[in-house]
């Protein structure tokens, strides 16, 4: 089954950015295929400047759990003006009506 | 068609809600209206999981707490929409639902104690009757029993 989960949670939510990383560790555990979009405030999760080591170790696991497809919405990146290059993590760059299509793709969608 | 429903806000009254009298409903809310509109067209509810701040609506409010007063007193002005965990309660009276609540969300919102965490058949006394204390796997397992899976935020 595949699962897309959509973040928009900025990186200082820290119960809710927890509770995000969780529910995709768990899914990945169970053998399903997990893609992520960041996007809003969501992609200041995978700046190196965020303040939540937590967070940043945590999503440092998640290609050990299997976790590959990571996402992030072009126009989210411009009006914060961010480049993907200094991600932590290795990140695709989207535009809307890519979003769409991934939106499309997959069987199930959390929105966190 | 086979819905299970991920209520991810709370209903107003939990301290980490920022609803204003003149805020839409909260996620919650429209998670219940949505919960009971679908059993009313004859669909089916596999699961409603309540995770992140939507926990809160699994227990009875503290006595102490700042919106506990809407408990016995709804459609006050601290939660306009009433107690929504006792209608979901009622709710799951009626259809036999799996309210399933997060246990790591309860537990990183201090609204239960390690040692419940630990022995979630032991249902804290706070807990709402029809609700259940469970971990993040049910929420996959919904998700792959589940024709849709719609988060409520």
């Amino acid at each position: 089954m595949k699962i897309l989960f959509i973040i928009k949670r900025p990186p200082s939510d820290r119960l809710f950015t927890r509770d995000s990383i969780d529910a995709i560790l768990t899914c990945s555990v169970f053998d399903q295929q997990i893609a992520l979009l960041f996007m809003e405030d969501g992609v200041l999760q995978l700046t190196p400047e965020a303040d939540n080591q937590e967070l940043k170790e945590q999503l440092g696991l998640l290609a050990m759990y299997g976790v590959q497809e990571v996402y992030a919405l072009r126009e989210s990146l411009v009006s914060r003006q961010l480049d993907q290059s200094h991600f932590i993590l290795p990140t695709q760059c989207i535009d809307h009506r890519q979003a769409g299509q991934l939106i499309a793709s997959h069987d199930t969608v959390f929105h966190f | 068609m086979i819905f299970s429903l991920i209520v991810y806000s709370s209903s107003g009254h939990s301290p980490s809600g920022t609803e204003s009298s003149a805020a839409p409903p909260p996620g919650g809310q429209t998670a219940l209206h949505f919960a009971k509109t679908l059993l009313a067209h004859g669909h089916s509810l596999y699961r409603v999981f309540f995770y992140g701040d939507g926990v809160h609506q699994a227990f009875l409010p503290d006595s102490n707490a700042p919106g506990a007063a809407a408990y016995s007193a709804p459609g006050t002005h601290a939660a306009p929409h009433g107690h929504t965990g006792k209608q979901w309660s009622d709710l799951s009276k009626q259809h036999q639902l799996d309210l399933v609540v997060c246990v790591s969300a309860a537990l990183k919102r201090g609204l239960i104690s390690e040692e419940e965490g630990q022995h979630p058949e032991q249902a804290c006394l706070r807990l709402l009757p029809g609700f259940q204390i469970s971990g993040l796997g049910q929420l996959t397992d919904a998700a792959i029993h589940s024709d849709r899976t719609i988060t409520f935020r």
